[in-house]
């Protein structure tokens, strides 16, 4: 009836045809008569339901409106008797506000001459004997709460036959006062400005600022408003480091007259009455964390409450304090009962509680989570400045079916995406899939104002899936599973990876269009064929997913692969040392996904199928489940050869082969075992060289191209692992590069590996004089000269790492002239130049080029952890550099070392801070300290260098802690305590 | 004032003889504030109703409304020929603007004073959302009903209330314009300054919004009673 409302326009007079019927309805109620509604139906039929509906109230509110109001001294108050002027020890001085349960005076306590507030329960509350046992013995618990955020309790107690306790009398307003403040403010400037505003208003509304002025002047303190309060929250100023109050004559007091009487004339009309099309709240960056800061001091009160025993069971903004000082006070807590719901409704206290209660409150149950899933609507509330929750009929009626909240298109650009994900994990639907403890909610808050990952995710997307194909059971066919789980996957993108949310973004937009696309123009289609298009549409989203996640990681592993010093420790001891917790969900979801697609069409498509099975091994691998990774891929290799051996094999078979044989030689790698590492690459390799045309073929040679070098490197890397024990430093070992002379098998055996480079090399360099426009030829063109570098490196052989990796740069260094935008073509750039190959003035020079490669990225880009972690590590190769050109450092040179040093640690540092999960984060925070404590050493600084190392232990000690990368860190501190003795022996002599 | 009751019906609300705003240059020179005077008196009792209704409820004891709109007079009376020059609103609306000031400055003026008031604290009054909210409690809570009706009365009463705070802020300022200022279409337009179509549609809006929530208030209570 609603809808029916809007938008009639009566011609004749401009009014809602409605309008004028009600308002004579109106009128004549107001002179006394009881007018018939259905008489106004019949004036006009084509409005008669919605003049059914309204006229009645409109009745009652005139029947109420009409009686002698304007003479106060005549009222009686027949709801509210007058009140007792004392309860025992307390004096009522002035009524503050009623509840349904009771009204709320401010007292003075006679024996200790302090103010309090005193809420008076209803006599109605007090009735049922059992109620007010329980009342009583809720109230004795929440007495016992002691806590900053929670409204101490002074004492309970009963007088004149009615319950009562008394409470500190705090000086501040609710959130729902500052959330109806911000609502109904069109212009938030009008808030955080309030000078210019009451300037502009002193204009319309002139006189009585005098007396304003007299107020504020006279040094009373003006009474602390909601509209003060929320330019609290709008302020820059933290939230918590606030200390005083707002003076008071800042206050604009001609504000009051617009609040009271309506949104008077500076207030543009653009909201709609239902709220619905109002643009979203955009308040500056400072509210949210603000928000966010009092929200975790509720949640930590609630904790606290909840360890004591003690639940809510009625957490709403009308309960949540904010005082001067930007405190948050919770307050009545314990004092709600579902007993007491029955008293509650005839004065509505239901009502307005019902929409804040979790749904198994509604439906009589509940535990600490629902105060939870309450205060997470709180904090959607306070985001979004809407209701969480509409339709409290709705609700009451079917509480699983109208709680769920939502975020709308809006209000997803303008929130921070980790507010909303905390949002949703607070409210959800089934009490399990909530925070479990309050803490955990203010924990998640605390991350989000540290910048930290948070620990929400997104949807438990397996049980999502299930749950949503338990709902739509018909839908929930391959596509339709896959499909969700895919949007899932975007969105988890989404909010992990901010670099990529456009991309992905994108993607969806893609795949939605072409999803209305095939469903419009397909109806002709057969089902079976239908399905098979969106199943491969929805592959073909997976796999772009997962390469964004693979790149990332890729560039993690390659910082570390780079890491000069590390380059030879046993880094394959932990595969999946370079992933954010965020990367392994995204990938055990990606391979949930790739399963359940190999499953499901093993049969129609059964290419894609296999590709599927390939991928899970991938993921598995990156995850560092090599077992089972091996299997799946090994699976997947089968599968291709008995598509090969049925259909003859097309280029894309062969190709997909080549790929899952490429994976399985890298896991093979991992696992130390070279010899079927090396036996499967060569059956690769005759197959590859059997197929005359796909050998020819752009794709045949690229993925040759990637196999070998994939094998090169692998081999290189697990028979360095062998000779040496990793160095940490200087004092581990002589300076960087000497290396003792190459045995002769090894020798052998890095020529083998040599001239299987030489071939990648020159297939690629086919590719890229071919097709000069595949930026992606000249990439990996590159990457094999940079194998080359290592290779050579390796021999010994100094010119020639010299020579390819001039080559390799010089590669780079025209694909950043010609897409100088592209941030991913510097930054391999710089990782190249970051290489130590020559003297040591050439590779200062090329470092040098390489920090500003990174400078240049990182304005772009400032926050991207790859950039960031890059430009630590060459400034830590600068820092060496200038150590090594005197040998001896001293002096400037020495200086200059540690601060590049010093910033290095900062940058690793605050990388480590975000993603302590990330294992290689770590590692080379410790390299880096414990390299510049040999600096410190080397310039005759030896406290510093011991506190270093101190430091550098207790990274260690916190790694173990965190039970990461086990084995390799226990190395690490072995080495690090050893470096420490070996520092106090050489501090000695 | 009992003895001035106020017939909203025959005077301005449904018959359009409501009088034609002044032009507002009538008001400037030495006629000027008589002029005010007689249109004051003619505004006189509803500025009473509106004031009476959007007094603090703890003022009642203090203030009287009709002291307060003869305090606004003088302040009125002050400020005219800005009005006269001006003139951003209509004539009524913008004396109820100025009526309100005084009130809120009177009450100001009384916090100062006594201590007691407002002194330190507001509490979390769950209907406390805006003043609007409070001032239609109040007025609820205020009324007297006649004795035959008491018990329905009571119960109407805080059905109503319920349903009203329930209402967003822009809905329930409508109603409460409409219903207990006793405006007309053209003057919460006026006030919210919006158009009079805009303003009808939205008054007609709130008012299905109302009867929907009282409906379910009075079948909620039902679910209540049967548990």
């Amino acid at each position: 009836m609603i809808d029916d409302a809007a938008g009639i326009d009566d011609a004749a007079e401009g009014r809602h045809p409605v309008d004028a019927l009600a308002e004579e309805f109106s009128a004549r109620v107001r002179n006394g008569e009881d007018p018939d509604v259905e008489e106004y139906a019949l004036r006009a039929p084509e409005h008669a339901d919605l003049i059914r509906t309204i006229l009645p109230s409109l009745a009652m509110i005139e029947r109420m409106a009409v009686q002698d109001s304007a003479s106060p001294s005549r009222r009686l108050l027949h709801t509210e008797p007058a009140p007792p002027s004392s309860f025992d020890d307390f004096e009522i001085v002035r009524r503050i506000g009623a509840g349904g349960m009771g009204i709320v005076y401010e007292a003075v306590q006679r024996s200790l001459q302090r103010h309090v507030a005193l809420k008076v329960m209803n006599d109605a509350s007090s009735e049922h004997s059992k109620s007010r046992l329980r009342f009583q013995r809720e109230a004795e618990a929440a007495a016992g709460l002691h806590h900053t955020n929670i409204v101490p309790i002074y004492g309970i107690g009963e007088d004149h036959g009615r319950q009562y306790y008394a409470m500190q009398l705090i000086d501040g307003v609710t959130l729902h006062d500052i959330i109806e403040t911000l609502a109904s403010t069109q212009d938030l400037e009008q808030i955080v400005a309030p000078k210019s505003n009451a300037l502009s208003n002193a204009t319309v509304h002139g006189f009585g600022s005098s007396t304003a002025r007299q107020v504020a002047s006279a040094g009373s303190p003006a009474r602390f408003q909601p509209r003060d309060a929320a330019r609290r929250l709008l302020n820059r100023t933290p939230i918590d480091d606030a200390l005083t109050g707002i003076p008071s004559s800042e206050e604009p007091i001609e504000f009051e007259v617009a609040s009271r009487s309506g949104t008077a004339i500076e207030a543009p009309p653009v909201q709609e009455v239902d709220g619905r099309s109002r643009s979203a709240f955009q308040p500056p960056r400072a509210y949210y964390r603000n928000i966010a800061r009092i929200v975790a001091n509720a949640a930590n009160a609630l904790h606290y409450a909840h360890h004591c025993g003690v639940l809510h069971r009625d957490i709403k903004p009308a309960n949540l304090l904010l005082d001067r000082d930007g405190t948050i006070w919770i307050a009545d807590f314990g004092l709600a009962q579902r007993s007491d719901f029955e008293g509650a409704t005839q004065t509505g206290e239901l009502l307005g509680t019902l929409r804040y209660m979790a749904p198994e409150q509604i439906r009589g149950g509940g535990d600490r989570r629902m105060d939870i899933y309450s205060l997470g609507l709180t904090l959607y509330e306070l985001l979004t400045l809407e209701m969480g929750l509409r339709s409290p009929k709705a609700r009451l009626l079917d509480p699983m079916g109208h709680s769920t909240v939502r975020f709308s298109k809006a209000m997803q650009r303008v929130i921070p995406r980790d507010l909303q994900t905390i949002v949703l994990k607070a409210c959800a639907l089934a009490p399990e899939h909530r925070y479990q403890r309050a803490n955990e909610l203010e924990d998640d808050l605390r991350r989000y104002l540290e910048d930290r990952p948070i620990s929400a995710r997104r949807a438990g997307p397996v049980e999502r899936v299930a749950r949503w194909s338990r709902r739509n059971p018909i839908l929930a066919t391959l596509s339709g599973t896959s499909f969700v789980l895919l949007a899932t996957i975007a969105l988890l993108l989404g909010v992990w990876n901010r670099q990529q949310q456009h991309a992905l973004e994108r993607i969806q937009t893609e795949y939605d269009r072409a999803e209305g696309n095939l469903n419009e123009k397909t109806v002709a289609l057969q089902l079976a064929e239908r399905e098979q298009t969106r199943a491969q549409r929805n592959m073909d989203m997976a796999l772009e997913a997962f390469a964004q996640i693979t790149s990332n990681i890729a560039a993690r592993g390659g910082l570390l692969r780079n890491s000069i010093d590390l380059e030879d420790a046993e880094w394959t001891d932990f595969a999946d040392a370079s992933l954010t917790q965020a990367d392994v969900e995204l990938l055990q979801m990606l391979q949930q996904f790739f399963t359940k697609f190999a499953e499901e069409n093993s049969t129609d498509l059964r290419v894609e199928a296999a590709v599927a099975r390939r991928r899970v091994g991938e993921i598995q691998h990156r995850i560092g489940k090599l077992e089972e990774a091996s299997d799946s891929l090994d699976k997947a290799i089968g599968e291709f050869q008995s598509i090969r051996s049925i259909g003859g094999p097309s280029q894309r078979v062969l190709l997909e082969e080549i790929l899952a044989c490429q994976e399985a030689i890298e896991v093979f790698a991992k696992r130390g075992q070279m010899a079927k590492a090396m036996s499967l690459f060569q059956r690769a390799k005759r197959l590859f060289e059997s197929q005359l045309e796909f050998q020819s073929s752009e794709d045949g040679k690229y993925a040759m191209a990637q196999l070998i070098g994939c094998m090169v490197s692998n081999n290189l890397r697990f028979n360095n692992d062998r000779r040496r024990r990793p160095a940490m430093g200087w004092l581990g070992r002589g300076n960087l590069p000497s290396q003792p002379p190459l045995p002769a098998n090894q020798r052998a055996r890095l020529q083998r590996e040599d001239d299987l480079n030489a071939e990648a090399l020159t297939l690629l360099a086919d590719l890229v004089s071919a097709h000069p426009n595949t930026l992606a030829y000249r990439v990996s063109l590159a990457s094999a000269h940079k194998e080359q570098v290592r290779l050579s490196r390796a021999q010994n052989d100094w010119n020639r790492a010299d020579q390819s990796l001039t080559v390799a740069a010089d590669i780079m260094e025209n694909l950043v002239r010609e897409h100088p935008k592209t941030a991913p073509y510097k930054y391999q750039l710089a990782e190249i130049l970051a290489i130590p190959v020559a003297r040591r003035n050439i590779d200062a020079q090329r470092c040098a080029r390489g920090l500003v490669l990174c400078n240049e990225i990182l304005q772009e880009h400032p926050l991207v952890p790859e950039y960031l972690a890059l430009k630590a590590s060459i400034l830590t190769r600068q820092a060496m550099l200038f150590g090594s050109i005197l040998n001896a450092p001293n002096g400037d040179r020495g200086d200059a070392g540690v601060q590049h040093f010093l910033e290095a640690i900062a940058i690793q540092r605050d990388l480590v801070n975000r993603y302590p999960e990330v294992a290689v984060y770590s590692i080379v925070l410790l390299q880096y300290h414990v390299q510049l404590s040999e600096l410190y050493f080397a310039t005759k600084r030896p406290e510093k260098s011991r506190e270093i190392i101190a430091e550098a232990l207790a990274i260690a000690e916190q790694m173990k802690g965190r039970g990461l990368a086990q084995p390799f860190v226990k190395a690490i501190l072995d080495r690090i305590r050893e470096r420490r003795a070996n520092l106090e022996t050489k501090a000695d002599g | 004032m009992s003895e001035r009751p106020f017939d909203p019906f025959s005077e301005f609300v449904v018959n359009p003889s409501q009088p034609i705003p002044p032009n507002p240059s009538g008001f400037l020179g030495s006629a000027g504030n008589e002029e005010l005077g007689r249109w004051f008196e003619t505004y006189r009792p509803r500025l009473e109703q509106i004031v009476a209704f959007r007094m603090d409820p703890s003022m009642r004891k203090r203030l009287d409304p009709s002291d307060v709109v003869q305090e606004s007079f003088f302040h009125i009376a002050r400020r005219i020929e800005e009005f006269a020059r001006e003139s951003p609103v209509p004539l009524f609306v913008w004396i109820r603007q100025r009526v309100l000031q005084t009130l809120i400055d009177l009450q100001r003026t009384h916090c100062r004073d006594k201590r007691s008031v407002h002194r330190e604290a507001r509490w979390p009054d769950p209907y406390s959302g805006q003043s609007t909210s409070y001032s239609i409690a109040a007025v609820l809570m205020d009324r007297l009903p006649s004795p035959s009706q008491v018990a329905i009365q009571a119960e109407e009463q805080a059905r109503l209330q319920v349903a009203l705070d329930s209402m967003n802020e822009t809905d329930r300022e409508v109603l409460a314009l409409r219903h207990f200022e006793h405006l007309t279409n053209q003057e919460v337009a006026d006030i919210l300054g919006i158009g009079v179509t805009a303003a009808s549609n939205r008054y007609v809006r709130a008012a299905a919004k109302l009867s929907e929530i009282l409906q379910f208030d009075s079948w909620a209570s039902r679910v209540d009673h049967d548990r």
